[in-house]
């Protein structure tokens, strides 16, 4: 039986699939609750029993990282505060049985941490949430989850941080959940470890048993149940070919991305918190091309103050050693909402009130960012980056911003980075016309081609109707990125690509003949491509035919010839 | 009982941090610590309630101590007041 999913970490994998209960509800309505004596009691016992997990997973150190052993570490302080404790305490004197008791003294607290307007508190409700549960566990007897085997495929609902950041990388395989955003914080973990991962997945204890044997394939998004002998043999030769490619471009990942003949492209991160530059750099990545700052606004009910942003994007600063980091101000609309803005409803949302057109009318929101941006370059070198331009305006009044918000900084008497460069997104149609003009305002373009292609070829890549015809390959998008490359080299600036076109192997003999300078990318793809960069040579890519094609097929086909 | 009223110093207020400090040294002593702050009332043991209490930079902090241990309690809270939490 197949079951599609959606990819958050690509990969194969094949295990025995692992159930996870946490069917809390069905154990809460078996309770009996006692007097209030033995009530608290029993909160007392889950009390020492959580503390002693706790305790033990930080001894443990073996497979926790350092922000895996922070939350922990923070969870023992909320486990053993004295309020929270107090709180639980009360609710049992009042006649509460110990399992009400601490789902109520959770919620208090969560509504305590809302009204607050600390960015502490409010990570810290999750970790309460979190906390709780565990003390529930204990007082229902739900075993704490342990890992059967070697080969694991793990299935739930949704999985808690915590025991997520419990698993270990040599027993766990897969993760298949039912809920989860692709950018929640436990998948934010799993990621991190490297799980192969999907999300909206629904596979149900009766459509496999427990311990049965599946098959993941996150390359595709499908997941084999009951595989055939047929599928377990061509998988295992895949997951072994998998394991072997990995370990051979992990040991080669910190070389140099440099062509045969000598031509050095800088690969680059995307990434969307500071939490991705650990595995950014070991995955040997120089730098950030693209940090995706809307996630911070879309994950919160209020705007984050300049002090937030200003400690993420100093973290990732820091993080990327000297190497450049480009941040690009907050690309809000279009598919992506956020509650902290509160945006109308619209009929043609890409075409309508998104990104730069946003923040140039919300001038002290967007004033706010570029401050903590023009501040973070005290610590290491960023550069801002302007989504969805259309016109020279927008370059303009964005410049005239940014000094603005430095005499704020400096009537302030704070400190920030001088020379911070200032570069556009290049990835509507009218900022391809007018890419000559555009280069004399800033000092770099990136290559944005999720977009470019949208807006190039007027499709809405999802609509499934009309899906089949977005293609960074039509000649259409190849002579409008050579456009941009030619019209960046010819006023002395450098151009990167931040899209998925960056990523893909057939597009590279094309932009190496380019000259493309920079090459920003999901971490996981960095050690792959730069492994076939070091394999090309830079002027493989005949420019003058690739330019003649008047078909998306003859450019594919051109391109697959030289990939060979 | 003693008591006095600060204002907080550092950059980044009472933060996890500062109040981690605090709770973890009232923890070890048998005193009483209270701390207000607008309107707000903390116990001294608390990290969520010192956290939660929202004491940014500037903002006028009363701490009381009370108990068999008050006079060293409260020493080391009046330097760690005066000095900022030793944050800046």
């Amino acid at each position: 039986m197949l079951v599609r999913g959606n990819v958050v970490v690509e990969g194969v994998a094949i295990g025995n699939i692992q159930f996870l209960d946490m069917d809390y509800e069905k154990h809460l309505k078996s309770y009996t609750a006692e007097d209030i004596e033995a009530e608290k009691k029993k909160y007392n016992q889950a009390l020492q029993l959580a503390q002693k997990d706790l305790e033990e997973m930080l001894e443990s150190e073996e497979n926790l990282s350092e922000s895996e052993k922070e939350i922990m570490g923070a969870h023992q302080m909320l486990l053993e505060d004295v309020a929270f404790i107090e709180a639980i305490t009360t609710y049992i004197e009042q006649g509460k049985p110990a399992t009400e008791a601490v789902l109520l003294a959770v919620a208090d607290f969560k509504t305590m941490f809302d009204a607050i307007d600390d960015p502490y508190l409010r990570e810290r409700q999750n970790d309460m949430v979190d906390v709780g549960n565990r003390l529930l566990r204990k007082l229902l007897g739900i075993p704490e989850f342990s890992i059967e085997g070697d080969h694991v495929i793990l299935c739930a609902k949704d999985i808690e941080p915590s025991i997520m950041a419990g698993l270990s990388e040599k027993k766990v395989k897969g993760i298949l959940l039912e809920n989860g955003s692709k950018t929640s914080h436990t998948v934010i973990i799993a990621k991190a470890k490297g799980f192969v991962t999907m999300v909206g997945v629904e596979v149900t204890s009766q459509m496999a048993a427990q311990g049965s044997s599946v098959i993941v394939d996150a390359d595709k998004g499908e997941i084999l149940l009951q595989p055939s002998e047929e599928q377990m043999t061509e998988y295992k030769e895949r997951v072994e070919k998998q394991e072997t490619e990995r370990t051979y471009l992990m040991e080669r990942a910190k070389l140099p991305a440099c062509t045969k003949d000598g031509r050095e492209v800088l690969v680059a991160a995307n990434i969307s918190s500071p939490e991705d530059m650990e595995k950014a750099c070991s995955f040997g990545c120089e730098g950030v091309g693209l940090y995706r700052t809307e996630f911070f606004f879309m994950e919160s009910s209020k705007l984050p103050s300049e002090e937030e942003q200003f400690e993420a994007y100093k973290a990732v600063a820091e993080q990327a050693k000297g190497a450049l980091c480009v941040i690009r101000t907050l690309d809000i609309g279009g598919d992506k909402h956020c509650d902290c803005l509160k945006l109308e409803k619209e009929d043609n949302p890409f075409l309508g009130f998104r990104a730069i057109r946003i923040c140039l009318q919300s001038k002290d929101m967007f004033k706010t960012q570029l401050r903590a941006i023009l501040r973070a370059g005290v610590y290491g070198k960023v550069g801002i980056m302007i989504p969805m331009v259309t016109m020279l305006s927008e370059i303009t009044e964005t410049k005239k911003l940014i000094e603005e918000a430095k005499e704020e900084l400096k009537a302030r008497n704070v400190p920030y980075g001088e020379n911070v460069p200032v570069g556009i997104m290049v990835e509507t149609p009218a900022s391809v016309m007018m890419a000559p003009v555009f280069a004399k305002y800033v000092d770099f373009f990136s290559i944005g081609t999720n977009d470019l292609v949208q807006y190039t070829l007027a499709v809405d890549r999802g609509n499934q109707t009309v899906n089949y015809l977005y293609d960074y390959f039509n000649p259409a998008v190849i002579q409008s990125i050579y456009q941009i490359v030619t019209a960046a080299h010819e006023a002395g600036i450098w151009v990167g690509m931040c899209g998925e076109m960056a990523g893909d192997r057939m597009a590279l003999p094309f932009l190496l003949s380019l000259g493309i300078d920079e090459l920003s990318m999901s971490v996981s793809q960095a050690p792959a491509v730069k492994e076939q960069i070091r394999s090309l040579e830079s002027d493989k890519c005949n420019l003058e035919e690739i330019l003649k094609f008047s078909e998306t097929e003859e450019v594919r086909a051109y391109l697959k010839e030289l990939v060979k | 009982m003693k008591t006095a009223t600060y204002t907080v110093k550092n950059a980044l207020g009472i933060h996890a941090r500062p109040a981690a400090d605090i709770a973890r040294f009232v923890g070890k002593h048998k005193s009483e610590v209270t701390l207000t702050s607008g309107g707000k009332k903390a116990s001294g043991k608390s990290v969520l309630m010192l956290t939660a209490m929202g004491a940014k930079k500037g903002a006028e902090v009363t701490v009381t101590v009370s108990g068999e241990d008050e006079d060293e309690v409260f020493a080391q809270l009046d330097d760690m007041f005066n000095h900022g939490f030793y944050e800046d």
